[in-house]
């Protein structure tokens, strides 16, 4: 640590704004803010209805941190605190005003154990995200792992794990807008309507904030191949192919890990329930939205 | 067997979606259940017997006694193993 600075003296600041919450990073380490994976923009969203802070400080908390300890995913939750992976990573969360209190070993700031920090700080923000949402009512907000692209007034959803060909797919669109290249933000508004909006985590593209929610056409389920595809899925098939891409739906203090397995899987059912998906095999040209226009008619 | 019940276990929840059962377990693991499995699940109340729950199987899909017989017992066998029911 800087021993110029005291424990406590959050005096690097990042704005992370992710649809309507606005999440406050203060640290005493600006190494760990610029680390962050997901880059932020500074500006308020118009749209924000959530403000959650996380302050975040570092410790020598366990003697030794091996690999093992920190990928060993552990979570314990006592009342309002909580302590992950043995212990690497400890804090508490203040429900009243949403703001945490977070402790991480200074280990992990070292070279060796980079990569966690940034696996630690991407739960950490998801989390916050979450928790920031249960207390806003029938907010129903996800975070889906994948590209959300509008063209002739509608929008499309491309989901897949890394590698799976998003990037590529953005770049063979050449009529249309980019939302997202990486995590698309997908919510449910009236009339069980989904719509997807634009989220600051962005891949290999970097676009211009857009707050406005895009009604949603479809979810395509991503697989490269050597032709060009597209099946309609059964709504069974699409809930399970959607529960793994989901990000993180669960909270900072659930006590009940059951029920955050059962609340993500009614999201993807009810999400599925009202969204057309489908299975998209791709050949990495842009013959796909050949194959969706046939589908738009 | 036959003239037993069984009975869903309380630390899982389920869903039917497209007329299939997903089973959700503490662990978060998802068991999907095919039409018949869905069937014997569903009949899982703990007042069916075992016996009713193959005469169901052999009215629904047109199976012979036998075959529906081995298959629901063999079925119910890998839930009990994986302790989704008890049977009583």
């Amino acid at each position: 640590m800087n021993s110029e600075v005291k424990q406590g003296d959050y005096r690097f600041e990042l704005l992370l704004n992710i649809g309507s919450v606005s999440l406050l990073i203060r640290s005493s380490q600006k190494e760990l803010l610029s680390d962050v994976p997901f880059q932020n923009c500074a500006k308020e969203s118009p749209i924000t209805t959530v403000n959650f802070q996380i302050n975040i400080d570092f410790e020598r908390v366990v003697p030794e941190i091996s690999e093992e300890d920190i990928m060993s995913w552990d979570m314990k939750v006592h009342k309002n605190t909580f302590q992950w992976w043995k212990g690497c990573i400890q804090g508490s969360v203040n429900t009243a005003n949403n703001k945490a209190e977070v402790v991480i070993d200074e280990k992990i700031l070292s070279n060796d154990l980079k990569v966690f920090k940034i696996i630690v700080l991407r739960a950490l923000i998801l989390r916050a995200y979450y928790q920031a949402l249960k207390n806003v009512k029938d907010r129903r907000e996800i975070l889906g792992h994948g590209a959300a692209i509008t063209r002739n007034g509608y929008c499309f959803t491309f989901l897949g794990r890394s590698g799976s060909g998003k990037s590529t797919l953005c770049q063979q669109t050449n009529n249309g807008k980019i939302i997202n290249d990486e995590i698309a933000g997908l919510i449910k508004t009236e009339e069980n309507l989904y719509s997807a909006f634009w989220t600051p985590l962005e891949g290999s593209y970097s676009v211009p904030e857009d707050y406005s929610l895009h009604p949603l056409y479809g979810i395509f389920f991503l697989n490269k191949d050597v032709e060009t595809k597209i099946y309609k899925m059964r709504s069974l098939d699409a809930a399970l192919a959607l529960r793994p891409l989901l990000l993180y739906p669960g909270d900072l203090l659930s006590h009940d890990r059951f029920k955050v397995v059962s609340d993500r899987f009614d999201m993807c059912t009810d999400l599925v329930k009202y969204v057309n998906c489908y299975k998209m095999l791709f050949r990495r040209d842009n013959s796909f939205w050949n194959v969706i226009r046939c589908l738009e008619r | 067997m036959l003239q037993q019940c069984i009975f869903q276990n309380n630390n899982l929840s389920s869903r039917i979606i497209d007329s299939e059962v997903v089973i959700l377990t503490k662990d978060g693991y998802l068991h999907v259940l095919n039409k018949i499995a869905s069937l014997i699940w569903e009949n899982a109340d703990g007042k069916t017997k075992v016996s009713e729950i193959i005469e169901k199987i052999c009215q629904e899909y047109e199976v012979d006694q036998e075959t529906a017989k081995q298959d629901a017992i063999g079925f119910i066998r890998d839930l009990k193993i994986k302790n989704l029911v008890t049977i009583a």
